[in-house]
């Protein structure tokens, strides 16, 4: 019942019948003392209607949870899949640290609380159960960013473990994370592939609260290279904003200087995209994000640029890339549909 | 508006008169000033439950109000007595739910609480009876938190609820002296509550009437102008000199919708980067 000092998260909502489960133990003791409140299901507090994401994201509280049910689904439509027929994403976290405006996910959740999941031995078999079937390209970050909580839950050290001794199994860790110390305590793979998103640094500094500056993520980008990982740059999703191109101009001229190609497994381009039901609550829970509000075009029931401005956004990219980066490693979100 | 929920008189007597509330005509006792409504629910959850939803019904409560449950509770624990908690979890004991208000870190400590619709008496066993319905160690209860929480949480943010308790007895009914010094204390923590949750004044944004009007709009094309318009203002796109100039080319006002739709056109090609 006693509050404790400021730490990480304040409060932290635990499922009783994990109460006393050791990873329960031992995420909890790596907090300051936060105020623990019993619940019986994640999903009492989770999915609360009326919840204010603006008022939970400055108030972060975290929800530690058991993972019953379906633990991978197939990847969604608007993903790049790499040409992987079984793209499949699991979350042994839901939601995230950091606070991008545009993110689908404050479209898809009622609550901005990140959720662990402590059971990862049971997502562990039930990939493995999949891949029985066959290879499998799995999605390890797709409702969440793992890397700047790794130390709290240790999900991506789980998950490299587990897939240097599962040849079937490649993996995408997506992150905006600029912390760079990970890469050292893994072991090397080159089916565990570290994706970076980068935008330009006005955007992140706007509009990415709490990810790591652009500066840091090449830093990162380059020491899980050199720590013998593939990694994919993300310039996913563009924005438009005024001044919109000098900035990815900036960006790219940055990147040109900075990073060895060579080394780089692929580079993504995309524009923002979103469900149309998405855009929608997006709109309602952020009347004051000017990325969020942005008129898009809606289309198949997804909302995004108009195909021209789509494309000029997408050629615009590739034009300053191509010089230095072979076309074949540049991969467009409709070459890959 | 500032809702305040409270059962009983006598808890409210000192915030009635420090915040210099008015009786208002009405089945409902009610109080209210030019911001602030108290009203009292008298016991147990259901009537409380049927005074929250008439009077935020009443005065049409939006998204922005705020709404607290202050009140006396009852607790185990001897050393409780006199000290005021802020309520993270109100268990419903007749339907077994658990609500959640939000909560963000305060000085104020927090605790969980069980609604009775009876009273809290030390005939019982109550400490078998708490702790097997909360197992938790130690809890509050009350008699109207969660009947307050079901009929607001339609209406108001789950932020824009705050339970707050005060430890008035421990199942025997405490001395009149007491229960006014402990009113006293739980209102200036109200107030307190009530600066703290003060919401910055927003300006609504400024409407483009007239334009709509010339556009010929449709309702779908009047609510894609909006769209653009609420983006270039949060964007700092200057629009005004556009608009002139397409009133100053005989381009507006537009003679037909047809028209109309194809000026909406220029305004998305010329505005948005």
């Amino acid at each position: 019942m006693k509050n404790s000092s400021r730490s990480l998260f304040s409060h932290v909502y635990v499922e009783r019948e994990i109460y006393d489960h050791p990873e329960t133990s031992r995420i909890l003791s790596r907090l300051n003392h936060p105020v623990i409140i019993p619940i019986e299901r994640y999903t009492d507090v989770f999915n609360r209607p009326n919840q204010s994401l603006a008022f939970q994201t400055s108030h972060k509280n975290l929800i530690l949870a058991k993972k019953h049910g379906t633990f991978l689904y197939p990847g969604a439509p608007v993903c790049h899949n790499f040409g992987n027929d079984r793209f499949f994403y699991t979350s042994t976290m839901i939601n995230c640290l950091f606070d991008c405006e545009y993110c689908w996910l404050k479209g898809m959740y009622s609550s901005a609380f990140p959720v662990i999941f402590i059971n990862t031995e049971e997502f562990l078999s039930h990939t493995e159960r999949m891949l029985e079937e066959g290879p499998l390209y799995l999605s390890l970050s797709f409702e969440t960013d793992l890397v700047p909580l790794e130390t709290l839950t240790g999900h991506i050290h789980t998950w490299n473990s587990f897939i240097t001794s599962h040849p079937g199994l490649t993996a995408e860790v997506r992150t905006k994370s600029g912390s760079a110390e990970l890469y050292a305590s893994l072991c090397p793979s080159d089916r565990m592939i570290f994706a970076f998103t980068l935008s330009p640094e006005s955007l992140i500094r706007s509009s990415e609260h709490g990810t790591g500056s652009l500066s840091a993520r090449i830093s990162a980008l380059k020491e899980a290279s050199r720590c013998g990982f593939p990694v994919r740059i993300c310039l996913d999703p563009i924005i438009r904003f005024p001044g919109w191109k000098d900035s990815y101009q900036t960006l790219v001229d940055q990147l040109i200087q900075e990073v060895d190609f060579s080394l780089i497994r692929d580079i993504t381009i995309g524009t923002y995209r979103q469900s149309e039901s998405y855009q929608r609550r997006m709109r309602k829970r952020c009347p004051d994000s000017v990325i969020i509000q942005y008129p898009y075009e809606t289309s198949n029931g997804y909302c995004g640029y108009s195909k021209p401005k789509q494309k000029e956004a997408e050629q615009f990219l590739i034009q300053l890339l191509e010089p230095y980066v072979p076309r074949e490693q540049i991969v467009r979100l409709e070459e890959d549909l | 508006m500032r809702f305040i929920f409270m059962a009983l008189q006598k808890e409210a007597a000192p915030l009635i008169q420090a915040l210099n509330l008015k009786q208002v005509d009405g089945a409902i006792r009610c109080f209210q000033n030019e911001d602030t409504v108290l009203s009292l629910t008298g016991t147990g959850p259901l009537t409380a439950a049927a005074v929250t939803a008439s009077v935020l019904e009443r005065y049409q409560a939006k998204e922005t109000d705020l709404l607290i449950n202050a009140g006396w509770a009852g607790s185990l624990q001897s050393a409780h007595l006199g000290q005021i908690f802020r309520i993270h979890r109100i268990h419903d004991y007749a339907s077994n739910r658990d609500y959640y208000p939000d909560v963000s870190l305060s000085s104020i400590t927090e605790a969980s609480l069980i609604t009775l619709a009876f009273p809290f008496t030390s005939s019982m066993d109550r400490t078998l009876f708490l702790n097997t319905v909360l197992k938790e160690a130690s809890v509050l209860c009350d008699m109207e938190a969660s009947g307050i929480f079901e009929a607001a949480h339609s209406r108001l943010p789950l932020h824009r609820m705050k339970f707050l308790k005060i430890v008035s007895d421990l199942g025997e009914k405490p001395e009149e002296t007491v229960l006014s010094k402990y009113s006293s204390n739980l209102c200036e923590t109200v107030l307190h509550e009530l600066e703290e949750s003060e919401l910055p004044v927003t300006q609504p944004n400024s409407s483009f009437e007239q334009l709509e009007v010339d556009l010929c709009a449709s309702v779908t094309m009047r609510r894609q102008l909006r769209q653009l318009l609420h983006y270039c203002s949060l964007a700092e796109i200057e629009i005004t000199p556009l608009i002139q100039r397409l009133y100053e080319e005989g381009n507006l006002p537009a003679s037909d919708r047809a028209k109309g739709k194809q000026i909406l056109e220029v305004l998305y090609e010329e505005l948005l980067p």
